[in-house]
């Protein structure tokens, strides 16, 4: 009896350690960054051009690029993604074929990202021949996102009851009109939820750009999606790795973490927030 | 001499199926039904008067639900089917590759077992059905709307709050509102799997007076576990097992004077 006590005990007591140092570790990477980088973090740094070789000014044109990319992403693989996942779902008859691509789909996920960087290179740059450019750049991040998209819609989907489009079908609406009047209304906030956890997956996202759309250093700001630009995670590389004023550069490179941390962990608590909303509302 | 004796035959035959489709509305012929290698449906061969209530009773998983699915070819959808033999709907086999799937829908409309309304407003609820036949007209729509509630029997409760939540209202109001959004489409057939099954006894009183009143203007085919009711309700009675149509006949002979022995055996409670 003492003994089944005992060992509940530290059974417990792993869990919880375990749990804890997952906590620690992630408050542990929030107060290295915010600690290193607050002290450049203010108005000018988000709001002014970089200058003097990027050891003075700000991180403006960096943010604008992040914010340019992951848009440029999100208006390519949301649609595209929805399309797919309605045709997975909905459509396609349930067999092998339909069982490959999603197989296909999870594999997409699992591609290092560096992969996608150079895929991004060999065929949007130059196959396609939109150069280093934003367009370049969102449409690999977008690919990137692509199966948390697909994954997310198809969730979103299901959770749909089959009582809704039964009732819609004994009305006599088309499979065509059951899908965008009943079953889609119902599911495209959950997709929503999944998309904006894309969109942070791809503001953060380095490896994809380095070859497809980041700039080292820009004067101006972009003025159309066939301009390279900085972003966030790029500028950071570029900071640590490159450039003769390590002294000037890494406080910079710590400030320009700091706001990606918050950039994303800001868009996550959206879905977050959007995802318990939606929960909410549904009485079924 | 003979020839004629041959037209006159022919014409008499040909009157009697011409009375006999005035009379039903729907029929069956050696209709069979599988689920993989599951023989679910075993060749029913059965009759659906105009404007009356029919009701199949029957033990669970005797088949008919999935009989009743395939009136209007919901099983395409719900669960993947096999099937043979033919559906007549006045003189049209519903199970032709010529049919349109989804005007026989119209036509037969469904209420199910767990009422499904939309997560919309209880207007829109009813509305659908019409907007998804091309009906734009707001003066019509409401017209139709306020008819169909009525014929419901659900328009006094809600006449004042027709653009709040369907999901709002009590599980027999709910049940109801299926009913109106049904009829809204103005189906000539009306199928019912187990509309009661989840309700109270209240509620399943005003559905039933609801059934009685609308097979004046509807015919109506229910499916139900619960014997009372469908002595209560219907015209005819037809009793399933184990995929079988065991009997099939007037619901006053079914429940005083069955003819077959299982019947009068599942009535009786001693199975079931």
């Amino acid at each position: 009896m003492r003994l089944r006590k005992i060992k509940e005990f530290i059974g417990f007591g792993i869990v919880r350690l375990a749990t804890i140092i997952i906590l620690l570790a992630l408050f542990a990477i929030l107060y290295f960054i915010v600690i290193r980088g607050i002290k450049v973090v203010n108005w000018q740094f988000l709001s002014q051009m970089p200058h003097s070789g990027m050891t003075a000014g700000g991180i403006l044109p960096a943010i604008l690029g992040t914010f340019y990319l992951t848009m440029c992403a999100i208006c390519f693989a949301f649609p595209l993604g929805v399309a797919a996942a309605i045709y997975l779902t909905e459509y396609a008859k349930q067999g092998k074929l339909i069982r490959i691509i999603r197989i296909g789909v999870s594999n997409l996920a699992g591609v290092p990202s560096v992969v996608f960087g150079l895929f991004g290179l060999a065929v949007f740059v130059k196959f396609f021949g939109f150069g280093i450019s934003i367009l370049s750049g969102g449409l690999t991040l977008g690919i990137l996102i692509l199966p948390t998209i697909i994954r997310s819609s198809e969730e979103a989907l299901l959770l749909v009851p089959h009582s809704f489009r039964w009732a819609s079908l004994a009305l006599g609406a088309s499979k065509w009109q059951t899908i965008f009047k009943v079953v889609l209304p119902n599911a495209v906030s959950g997709m929503l939820t999944g998309s904006i956890l894309g969109i942070g997956r791809a503001a953060g996202e380095t490896a994809p750009i380095l070859f497809t759309a980041a700039a080292f250093y820009t004067t101006k700001l972009p003025c159309s999606i066939f301009n390279e630009v900085q972003a966030l995670p790029y500028h950071i590389y570029a900071l640590m790795t490159e450039g003769v004023h390590p002294k000037a550069q890494v406080p910079i490179a710590y400030g320009t973490a700091l706001v990606l941390i918050f950039l994303v962990l800001g868009i996550n608590c959206i879905a977050i927030i959007m995802r318990n909303r939606f929960r909410r509302r549904q009485k079924w | 001499m003979v020839k004629m004796a041959i037209n006159m035959d022919y014409a008499e035959r040909r009157n009697r199926d011409l009375t006999f489709l005035k009379r039903f509305k729907m029929s069956t012929t050696n209709l069979n039904i599988w689920y993989g290698a599951v023989h679910a449906v075993k060749n029913i061969n059965l009759s659906i008067e105009k404007n009356k209530v029919i009701a199949i009773i029957g033990p669970s998983g005797c088949g008919k639900s999935t009989f009743l699915r395939s009136l209007n070819r919901m099983n395409d959808v719900i669960l993947k089917s096999r099937i043979e033999g033919k559906i007549l709907l006045d003189e049209k086999n519903i199970y032709d590759t010529d049919v349109d799937v989804v005007e026989i829908r119209r036509k037969i409309g469904m209420v199910f077992q767990k009422s499904n309304p939309f997560p919309k407003s209880i207007f829109e609820n009813v509305a659908y059905g019409l907007r998804v036949n091309g009906i734009k007209d707001k003066n019509y729509l409401e017209q139709k709307i306020e008819r169909s509630l009525k014929d419901a029997a659900l328009w006094k409760e809600v006449e004042d709050r027709l653009d709040s939540l369907a999901l709002d209202l009590s599980g027999g109001q709910q049940q109801r509102l299926c009913i109106a959004r049904a009829l809204a489409v103005e189906p000539e057939v009306v199928l019912f799997d187990e509309p009661c099954s989840a309700l109270d006894p209240t509620a399943t009183a005003k559905i039933e007076e609801l059934i009685q009143e609308l097979k004046k203007k509807y015919t109506i085919v229910i499916v139900t576990h619960n014997m009372q009711q469908a002595a209560r309700i219907s015209d005819f009675t037809a009793f399933f097992m184990l995929g079988e149509l065991i009997e099939f006949d007037k619901t006053d002979k079914i429940f005083t004077a069955p003819s077959k022995k299982t019947t009068e055996d599942y009535i009786t409670g001693r199975f079931g």
